[in-house]
């Protein structure tokens, strides 16, 4: 931009102080006030008594905690494949020519994102549903009647069958980053990587993942960061169960101060995953960095 | 051009921001102007649910009629369903915001009455003891701490009753509900052998078990002694054989294939309709589901429905017709109201609301309100309706685990449940995590 087209400093400071404004009114005001009531016990009402590093420790031997939050791993690592993952592949076959109708594909897979959370809740929720689900009634057609399962009340798989839904909605979003962060890649890039007889695969391989790592890193982070914080899907899918075998810690975080009435505690459980999540993507970003000047791929 | 256009904007944020404050002060003074008392009222009862539930039906009538006769007294209400009303009024009572009247659950009046959320009113019941006086007996209690009313209770009844589909039984040869625990477990095994289900069960929603299920087996099981012990913290523990077995009972059920599949994955609405679709032979379920059969069942399955509860436990200390109940909700004063006019304007509409003649509306349509309503004109009640009432009556109330336990003991035993319920952990372990909270509970009061 132009130095004359440049807007003044106190101008920009003007535009951005609204958003900056609501933005620690929302956020960071009630971190703050998180952390100063995790070292209170507090049951909801005007009384709270100061109990130091108290709720710090109990978290340490929570064992219902640490179980929500190997769940939030758990839903990254599906998350990673099932939407970063995907996104990436779902992006190449939109750029390639075999692919006709491109439009259309996008916008079929772009549409599961612009619905609420609770929305793709209740529509899984039939989907699984035992009596009158699509999933069993399709096993049922395939002759497949031995599978046939209530699906959310088993608690072994319970958090893929979770995740599958939020991928089958962030999926459109991802593929979209993706498809931006492919048509930044030169053309002639691409030409004479193909005129050296790189398709398919090996040029995806060798020449646009390459190419793509920013875009790519850039993808992950926002899902690690999104299924940390989950919460929606899983209160509306499961509410957590059964019993605790789906809680995410947002969700134990919610009913240990509105159910069990502890609050302090549960700002603690606030402030831990903030901590946890931010200490997961630190090592993330550094795992994808190092691995970044190894390669020398940029 | 950018200078103008960003002072416009910032004139048309400010004015906006200014005039929605502007218009709430307002509004509250044309109110006072005109009225000598405002009452702000936070409840869940809803104009939608007028003629389909008796409680919406019998607490909006009252107020109605409160407004009629005293137009003086302004009545700031808002309505809520009932999860958002949950979760609204923890966020006031945290913020010590809450209005004048609300509802407290019975699980949450401890903690209510610790933080001193709300108002005693011992004082003012005094000033009117005939409306006092005429409450169920039992149906104050969990409102009350140490001899202090802290709320009004609105409706009463068993949580615990089963309606069955007696065509069902008949055809496997039962022309009653079976009286022992082996003969309900043939039962179900014939049932299964038709491809129908014993019960027809939902606890997606948490709380269904503890409330329909637990407290009434473990009464059958324990006696009302042990629950006494718990709550008065006098020695029993919750790894006592009784509640073991009483969950194991639950358990058993499950294990043998005698509930639906998806037990914990559906809610109590999808259980009543499997019953409506004949996939259960029975469901069980608190008084309000009476309605909901008049109201939405086949008219097959509404003439077929009977009511009975739970059969007696082999060696068990409770008594075996027995049903857990009580009052589960009432309506609480905001400590912040002092004595005056505005208090004795709320008393007179907590009358209008649950009192005598609300009462008698609430049994009319189908309901079992906490004051008795005395003689009343059952010829309008559907026989289902009429059937779950007099089995009301007839129950002795045991106490409802959910309404009296701390909500960190229940939260736990509701979680848990479901665990025990898919089969991924055992009755016992349920019973030593219940106990480790109650024990967490007892060192800090």
């Amino acid at each position: 931009m132009g130095k004359a087209l440049r807007p003044k400093g106190w101008v920009l400071l003007a535009y951005l102080l609204p958003g900056l404004i609501i933005y620690s009114f929302v956020v960071l005001v009630p971190i703050f006030a998180a952390f100063r009531d995790s070292f209170y016990s507090w049951t909801g009402g005007p009384k709270k008594t100061y109990i130091s590093i108290e709720n710090y420790k109990e978290i340490l031997q929570d064992n219902v905690f640490w179980h929500s939050f190997l769940n939030n791993v758990l839903m990254t690592a599906y998350g990673l494949i099932g939407q970063v993952g995907f996104g990436f592949v779902f992006a190449l076959l939109l750029m390639s020519k075999m692919v006709k109708l491109k439009g259309l594909h996008r916008t079929m897979s772009y549409f599961p994102s612009t619905l609420a959370p609770v929305i793709i809740a209740f529509l899984w929720m039939l989907i699984y549903n035992y009596n009158y689900g699509l999933l069993n009634a399709g096993l049922t057609k395939l002759g497949l009647d031995v599978l046939v399962q209530s699906w959310l009340d088993l608690t072994g798989p319970i958090v893929l069958l979770a995740s599958i839904p939020l991928s089958w909605q962030n999926i459109g979003f991802f593929t979209l980053l993706m498809l931006a962060g492919l048509s930044s890649i030169n053309k002639e890039v691409l030409e004479v990587a193909e005129l050296d007889g790189a398709t398919g695969i090996r040029k995806a391989w060798y020449i646009i993942i390459p190419l793509a790592k920013p875009t790519l890193v850039v993808a992950s982070l926002l899902c690690i960061a999104n299924n940390m914080r989950g919460f929606e899907h899983i209160y509306a899918l499961t509410g957590g169960g059964p019993g605790n075998s789906s809680s995410v810690m947002a969700l134990y975080a919610y009913e240990t101060s509105f159910l069990r009435f502890r609050y302090g505690y549960g700002s603690a459980l606030a402030i831990a995953i903030i901590a946890l999540t931010m200490l997961l993507i630190l090592l993330s970003t550094l795992a994808l960095q190092r691995r970044d000047s190894k390669g020398g791929a940029y | 051009m950018n200078k103008r256009s960003f002072i416009l904007g910032l004139l048309v944020v400010a004015s906006s921001v200014l005039s929605a404050c502007g218009s709430g002060d307002n509004e509250e003074a044309t109110a006072e102007s005109s009225k000598n008392v405002t009452i702000s009222l936070l409840h869940r009862y809803q104009e939608s649910n007028i003629g389909k539930s008796p409680e919406d039906t019998a607490v909006l009538d009252g107020l109605k009629r409160f407004m009629e006769d005293y137009p003086n007294v302004e009545i700031i209400e808002e309505q809520l369903q009932n999860e958002d009303y949950s979760i609204k009024a923890q966020a006031l009572a945290a913020a010590d915001d809450m209005p004048d009247v609300f509802i407290v659950p019975g699980s949450w009046m401890t903690n209510f009455v610790d933080n001193e959320i709300v108002l005693p009113l011992n004082e003012e019941l005094e000033k009117r003891p005939e409306w006092r006086d005429g409450y169920r007996a039992g149906t104050l209690d969990a409102g009350t701490r140490e001899g202090q009313v802290y709320g009004i209770p609105i409706a009463a009844g068993p949580t615990h009753l089963i309606y069955y589909n007696d065509d069902l039984f008949g055809s496997i040869g039962y022309d009653q509900f079976p009286s022992t625990w082996p003969d309900l477990m043939d039962a179900g095994e014939k049932l299964a052998d038709k491809g129908i289900n014993l019960f027809s069960y939902g606890d997606k929603s948490k709380g269904y078990a503890m409330s329909s299920w637990i407290s009434a087996l473990t009464d059958r099981i324990n006696g009302p002694q042990w629950t006494e012990s718990i709550l008065n913290g006098s020695g029993a523990q919750f790894t006592d054989d009784g509640f073991v077995h009483g969950i194991s009972m639950m358990h058993e059920l499950a294990k043998a294939g005698y509930l639906n599949k998806d037990l914990n994955s559906v809610d109590a609405d999808t259980m009543v309709n499997y019953y409506f679709e004949g996939r259960s032979a029975a469901f069980v379920s608190g008084i309000w589901s009476a309605m909901n059969i008049v109201n939405n069942a086949p008219e097959g399955i509404a003439a077929g429905t009977r009511v009975a509860v739970f059969p007696g436990v082999e060696g068990g200390l409770g008594n075996p017709l027995s049903s857990s109940g009580g009052a589960g909700v009432y309506y609480s004063v905001n400590s912040g109201v002092e004595a005056g006019e505005k208090l004795d304007a709320i008393m007179t509409m907590l009358e209008y609301m649950t009192g005598s003649d609300s009462a008698k509306l609430m049994a009319e349509v189908g309901g079992f309100p906490a004051y008795d309503p005395g003689d009343f004109d059952t010829g309008k009640l559907h026989p289902v309706a009429l059937a779950a009432y007099e089995a009301s009556a007839a129950a002795d109330a045991t106490k409802i685990f959910d309404l009296w336990f701390d909500a960190s003991i229940v939260e736990v035993l509701n979680t848990g449940i479901q665990g025990v319920m898919a089969g991924s952990r055992t009755p016992e372990q349920l019973a030593e995590e219940t106990q480790q909270a109650y024990e967490t509970f007892l060192n800090n009061p």
